[in-house]
């Protein structure tokens, strides 16, 4: 048996038995598992690599946490329920238009930032009590904002995992915004419709009012929707005017948070603030526990292995693969999906097929970006169950038939990839 | 009272070993010494190319070897991607032996001297190599990475436009830290702008003819054992330079060819630099299979012997261009075709270009010399 196979058994094991059967948290499990690895692989316990390995999403980590103090000052100041009451009272008869534009609004972030974490934390956060006040049940709520993270994450102009893997063959950037709307789009509205339009036949306007908080919205005006339109100005005048100072996701969450301490509820800050930290650690510890997971995974070559043995079974294998093992590699890493998998998978289809290769990358990162899903890690998906106050499990349930879904319009992308080339002009 | 205790005894294990974690990586802030080469000038500094640099860890030693003689000027930048190992290696062999005869030769190890100080998170490298000399002794060698230290410039501005025209946004966005997308640089910009700058205006002040930036490539990578040039007004004097490598190359039986550079290279140094200097800009890249996302156990083997049974696999089940060897592709045989490269560039510019005439003898002999020496023998003891 090759030692790459050994470390990668024993990293899966030791994971599997401290989170399964021990209970320990997945970040501190994964933490343990590459421990496992490293030793295994004789590199003993490599300190440097288990750092290293944790500092690669300080970026994202930083986000996640700014966006949680932004959406804390939407929550406590009552911008949400002034919103939640205008988005009801204006769209609830044409309940199928309403479920669309909805879900159009959850993926608003995640295609500017690229990020299905963003979408989620913010869209998301604004977007699920209305879902549930207009009577979609807490689990059919979360699979619609975990799914609309994450085609807000796959939509154009900015997809992650489609610039990884192009980048990985020198393919610039460009022309992959058609083939990637049109992955995205009907994914979107079909998860909405199905999971959500049986609920919202024959709404009750009055009852609906009834537990909405209007009054909050009369009280302070439009000055309590401020940090909301001051988050969207800055993010989309930073992304289409370059000229414009760069100030960065972080900051841009943190002036509209501060905005927001002046346009609504008075509420403590710090209190509040510490409180949504807390619920946050444990996803941080997540993506510092992959980190680790993953760097250990490439010092022992197990990464390397994995994917040269996939690769040797073939062209038919590789079409099963891109459907299988790279949406399940995101429940490590979507982008570590896109730049391990994905970037020798396009390879391995240019090379042998006569494809477009710019559709086939779109489809490859639209696949990795489903990875968001899978647990453990499964960032759209749990923090979607915790905006709706729900463990993981009963949400991942729902989001089966739409996952199904996205993988058959992406299996029809591929097998039609010149047919769709017009799209890349 | 009992959870505050739990609280402050795992802060105190987190700390300790912080502390063991970071003595590993600030020993990468230290440059690997250089044996003396008594040929050798003066050593100038970047800084005195591009004032914004004193003082920072993009600042970088220069070593100049004038041979008195009237001629042209050559610079040779190693390091500017430091995990691409040959290129460092190859210009502090070429420090440790050359000896000038007419012109000059500028040599920069470390042209990214910041990336020098950390590796590349996810692509579990490692931070140091060794390799045993002929006298027993040992010299060691950093691995780094190809951007500069987020310590040092950070956070990556989401949208950036470089001096050349270059946008880099979304995933490009870090690139703002690569040395090799900044040229031609700016003296007021991001610090890895301002080494950039330092190099254009290198070349400037001191009439730069012929630069050779090296690198390394990732077998997917399609440039491999292939040099860029740039695609100047007088270009045929360039491609012809660089076809007179390419062909004493080919009567050493190492195959070598050498392209354009491509039209949205921007803030490349073989396309920005070229364009906005006069020196004849290149830029050369061998395989390295340390350096791609399939790459097995990292060690020193992999990175001294560069034996890679992954890639062999994968380029024998036609997933792989480049004709990966078989029994690996050993640093030093990348070393000296990058010696090489330079010796017979400075042949061919001397040849066509006699009056800026830039003659030296590496003191390394021919290839084959070199690799049966080993890196051992190229190298020079540390006393």
């Amino acid at each position: 048996m090759d030692l790459e196979l050994i470390c990668l058994l024993a990293m899966l094991g030791v994971f599997l038995v401290s989170n399964m059967v021990i209970k320990l948290p997945v970040s501190l499990s994964m933490m343990f598992g590459a421990i496992a690895g490293a030793l295994v692989g004789g590199q003993g316990i490599p300190l440097r690599h288990l750092f290293e390995g944790t500092f690669t999403y300080v970026d994202t980590m930083l986000i996640i946490s700014t966006a949680m103090l932004f959406m804390t000052v939407v929550q406590k100041s009552g911008a949400l329920e002034a919103l939640n009451a205008a988005i009801v009272t204006r769209f609830y008869k044409i309940p199928a238009l309403m479920l669309v534009l909805l879900m159009f609004v959850i993926m608003f972030p995640g295609m500017i930032t690229g990020s299905s974490t963003a979408a989620v934390l913010s869209a998301g956060a604004l977007v699920a009590p209305v879902l549930l006040m207009i009577g979609i049940p807490r689990e059919k709520a979360g699979a619609i904002i975990a799914i609309g993270a994450i085609m807000g994450m796959a939509a154009p102009p900015i997809n992650i995992p489609a610039m990884l893997i192009g980048g990985g063959v020198d393919m610039p950037y460009i022309g992959f915004d058609g083939p990637l709307f049109l992955l995205t789009i009907p994914c979107a509205v079909f998860t909405v419709l199905f999971l959500g339009l049986k609920y919202c036949k024959n709404l009750d306007i009055e009852k609906l009012k009834s537990q909405l908080n209007t009054e909050i919205g009369k009280e302070y005006g439009f000055k309590l929707y401020l940090p909301i339109i001051v988050l969207i100005v800055l993010l989309v005048v930073s992304k289409a005017l370059p000229s414009f100072p760069q100030l960065g996701t972080c900051l841009i969450f943190l002036i509209s948070s501060f905005v927001g301490l002046f346009t609504g509820r008075k509420f403590n800050f710090l209190k509040e603030s510490a409180d949504a930290m807390e619920t946050t650690i444990p996803v941080l510890a997540k993506l510092m526990g992959v980190g680790m997971f993953i760097q250990v995974l490439t010092l022992v070559g197990a990464r390397g292995w994995i994917v040269v043995s996939c690769l040797g079974l073939g062209m038919v294998f590789v079409y099963i693969a891109t459907f299988t093992i790279m949406p399940a590699f995101g429940a490590v890493s979507s982008y570590g999906a896109a730049s391990v998998i994905g970037v020798p998978f396009l390879l391995v289809m240019i090379q042998n097929t006569s494809c477009n290769d710019i559709v086939v990358a779109a489809v490859l990162a639209f696949t990795c970006c489903l990875g968001d899903l899978m647990p453990p890690t499964a960032l759209a998906g749990n923090y979607a169950a915790q905006i709706v106050e729900l463990k993981y499990k009963p949400v991942l349930k729902n989001c089966i038939i739409p996952f199904l879904f996205c993988i058959a319009v992406a299996v029809v992308c591929i097998l039609n990839t010149n047919a769709l080339s017009f799209l890349t002009v | 009272m009992k959870k505050y205790i739990w609280h402050v005894i795992i802060l105190l294990v987190a700390a300790v070993f912080a502390v063991f974690a970071s003595i590993d990586f600030l020993a990468m802030h230290h440059d690997e010494p250089i044996a003396d080469n008594p040929n050798l000038t003066e050593i100038r500094w970047l800084s005195d190319y591009s004032e914004g640099l004193a003082g920072t860890d993009l600042d970088t030693p220069i070593y100049v070897f004038d041979s008195g003689v009237p001629g042209g000027t050559f610079l040779v930048l190693g390091g500017t991607h430091p995990n691409e190992s040959a290129g460092p290696v190859a210009a502090i062999a070429l420090i440790e032996n050359i000896e000038v005869t007419e012109g000059r030769v500028m040599i920069i190890p470390w042209t990214n001297r910041s990336g020098f100080s950390h590796t590349s998170p996810l692509d579990g490298m490692q931070d140091f190599f060794s390799i045993e000399l002929d006298d027993g002794s040992t010299r060691t060698f950093r691995v780094g990475n190809r951007l500069s230290n987020p310590v040092d410039q950070w956070p990556d501005r989401t949208y950036y436009e470089g001096s050349s025209g270059r946008k880099l946004v979304g995933t490009e966005s870090a690139e703002i830290r690569n040395i090799n997308r900044m040229y031609f640089g700016n003296e007021k910009g991001v610090l890895t702008e301002r080494a950039c700058y330092g190099i254009y205006n290198l070349i400037k002040t001191e009439n730069v003819d012929i630069t050779m930036d090296m690198h390394e490539g990732s077998p997917e990578f399609l440039y491999l054992d292939c040099t860029m040039v740039n695609k100047h007004s007088d270009n045929s004097l360039a491609m012809s330079i660089a076809s007179y490598m390419c062909l004493s190359m080919e009567f050493d039986d190492l195959t070598m060819r050498a392209e354009y550079s491509g039209v949205n290279s921007y803030g490349l140094s073989h396309r920005s630099l070229g364009d906005n200097t006069e020196s004849m800009m290149t830029l050369m890249e061998t395989y390295n299979p340390s350096m791609g996302p399939l790459h097995g156990k990292m060690d020193d083997d992999l990175i001294i012997n560069g034996n890679e049974p992954n890639y062999y696999q994968a380029h024998l089940d036609g997933y792989v261009y480049f004709d990966v060897p078989e029994d690996g592709y050993p640093l030093v045989n990348r070393v000296a075709r990058h010696i090489l490269t330079i010796a017979y560039l400075a042949e061919g510019f001397s040849e066509y270009v006699p009056e800026r005439c830039i003659s030296f003898d590496t003191n390394l002999g021919t290839y084959e010399d070199m690799v049966e020496m080993g890196l051992g023998g190229i190298l020079k003891s540390i006393n």
